[in-house]
């Protein structure tokens, strides 16, 4: 009985909304029906009425394949690179003013110089160069959006790896090399799993980062497909209800997302919350 | 006699600090350790006992002076305890076992083993080491130890914060390291009976680095109230009353 008035307090705010949204719809022909947007839901594979893009549910597909090989991208190249960073202060020093720019700078910004680079490549151009557009899927995850992705989520990763090696407390690695533990053992044993919570925090923010960046990238022209995209031909069209569609796609997918790897993160650092001292 | 299992030769190490500058932690210190005995390290807190455990660990390196360490692996326990905080206390115990290249099967049969041997519940095999009492802990890194095979055992405080029957406990279970299996023992404490009690040989150390070295032959089980023992006490604390600070 002791949660109800907090649930009733948290329901206030929503409520009010969708009662706002109700009288709004009904006296606008821009704002859609409630019923429109829940029908778009209801039936995500549906081709979109009008609508220059694919069903929403290959949207969600699209951008969340973007966003898992950008950020595939980014793990790959940043937790190797924030470990060289939390070992040697060398590598900081060199990286750090590079990192703090990245960060600084909405990874948006570098859009217009990424299709400069990249033009329309993709993983299916490398396959099968002019005959690209036979893989679909593959065709639509540019590389020109993808490394954005990867830009935007490599600050994070970078920065929380790094501070993650360097807060590994030496007496770890002095037990791993009192076992017998040479260096690779010592990083193995003691840096790698004391570091993992900080890395997995990296990660997380990373991830929120990739899911928003995502859909602005979307929006910018020239793609054809995702929720970015979607959100910006229902624009075009005056067909709000795919808009509002794919914003609750874009939060529910963003707070699972955030959920699973708060989950994560809780796991990695059980011992550390618990430690005495 | 043996060559000794570690030799200290006028050693000295100074840490260069921010704040208080040069810190002279051990100043021409020299030491012996035999194999098979329990050598004893009393002295006032800060006079570099410490410092002389990580000497002997090869864990640091001395600013003057000679080591020469002969035992094949020496472990180090320190006052916190010597656990990975995200490996079970048998996880923890493996760890050594599967360095030394064990195969994976024999692991877990052999950590439980020496889980027993320093005397702790099988139960506990599961926990992880924030979730232990600090003597518990401290007979799980004394696992550990064991499990890396180590000829040579540096015990720093290892029964501090331990109640009086289960500290009986652990020095009869470091004698019986000692005396059984023939491991060599360098042991700090604070408590002087207790190193009285424990000591083939007894090291007094000081604040600037000298050390007193005794041979106690007492035969053990030691009286703490025999007239013998008594009189060591007295000299001991002698001793220790002698010192400059
Ligand atoms: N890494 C270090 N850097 C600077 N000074 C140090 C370092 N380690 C030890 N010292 C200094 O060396 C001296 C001896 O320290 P040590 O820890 O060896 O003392 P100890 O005899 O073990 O004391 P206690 O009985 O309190 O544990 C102290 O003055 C200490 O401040
Ligand atoms: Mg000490």
């Amino acid at each position: 009985m002791k949660h109800l008035p907090r649930i009733l307090i948290a329901s206030i705010l929503p409520a009010a909304i969708v009662a706002v949204w109700v009288v709004a719809a009904d006296r606008s022909p821009i704002i859609p029906a409630m019923g429109e947007v829940w029908a778009v839901l209801c039936d995500p594979f549906a081709a979109p009425k009008f609508l220059d893009t694919t069903s929403l549910g290959h949207g969600v597909a699209i951008s969340l394949l973007r966003v898992a090989l950008g950020l595939g991208l980014a793990v790959v190249v940043g937790i190797p690179l924030g470990v060289a960073m939390g070992i040697s202060r060398s590598v900081r020093d060199a990286l750090s003013p590079m990192v703090s720019v990245m960060v600084a700078v909405s990874p948006i910004a570098w859009l217009p110089i990424s299709i400069l680079i990249f033009g329309l490549t993709s993983p299916a151009t490398l396959l099968a160069g002019h005959d690209a557009w036979e893989y679909d899927t593959l065709d639509r995850l540019r590389f020109a959006v993808v490394t954005i992705i990867a830009l935007g989520s490599l600050g994070p990763i970078l920065l929380n790896t790094s501070a993650g090696v360097r807060h590994v407390r030496e007496s770890w690695c002095e037990q791993v090399r009192l076992l017998g533990g040479g260096r690779w053992e010592v990083f193995r044993h003691a840096v790698l799993p004391g570091a993992m919570g900080s890395i997995v925090t990296g990660l997380r923010l990373a991830t929120a980062i990739a899911w928003r960046v995502i859909v602005a990238a979307e929006i910018f022209p020239g793609t054809q497909s995702g929720l970015g995209c979607m959100i910006s031909s229902a624009h075009e069209v005056g067909k709000y209800e795919y808009a509002f569609a794919a914003i609750l796609a874009i939060a529910a997918i963003g707070l699972g997302l955030d959920a699973l790897l708060r989950l994560w993160e809780t796991r990695t650092n059980h011992w550390r919350r618990k430690e005495r001292g | 006699m043996t060559t000794p299992l570690l030799q200290f030769d006028a050693v000295s190490r100074v840490f260069q600090t921010p704040v208080r500058g040069e810190v002279r932690a051990l100043n021409n210190v020299s030491l012996q350790c035999h194999e098979g005995e329990i050598t004893c390290i009393v002295g006032p807190s800060g006079c570099g006992k410490t410092t002389l455990l990580r000497l002997a660990a090869g864990l640091d390196q001395p600013s003057a002076g000679t080591i020469q360490i002969g035992a094949t692996r020496t472990m180090l326990l320190t006052q916190e305890g010597a656990l990975l905080p995200w490996r079970r206390v048998i996880e923890n115990i493996e760890l050594p076992l599967a360095l030394r290249k064990l195969p994976r099967a024999q692991r877990r049969k052999r950590a439980m083993e020496i889980l027993e041997a320093v005397h702790l519940p099988a139960d506990v095999a599961m926990s992880f080491p924030h979730e232990l009492s600090g003597g518990m802990r401290q007979r799980a890194s004394l696992a550990t130890a064991l499990a890396a095979e180590a000829t040579m055992l540096l015990l720093d405080e290892p029964f501090q914060g331990v109640d009086e029957s289960t500290r009986t406990k652990l020095v009869g279970q470091t004698l019986e390291l000692c005396k059984q299996q023939g491991r060599t023992i360098l042991l700090v404490t604070h408590d002087i009976e207790e190193a009285l009690s424990l000591a083939d040989v007894l090291v007094v150390m000081r604040h600037g680095g000298t050390t007193t070295r005794t041979r106690i032959d007492l035969p053990h089980p030691r009286n703490r109230l025999g007239r013998e023992f008594e009189q060591a006490l007295l000299t001991v604390r002698a001793e220790l009353a002698n010192a400059p600070s």
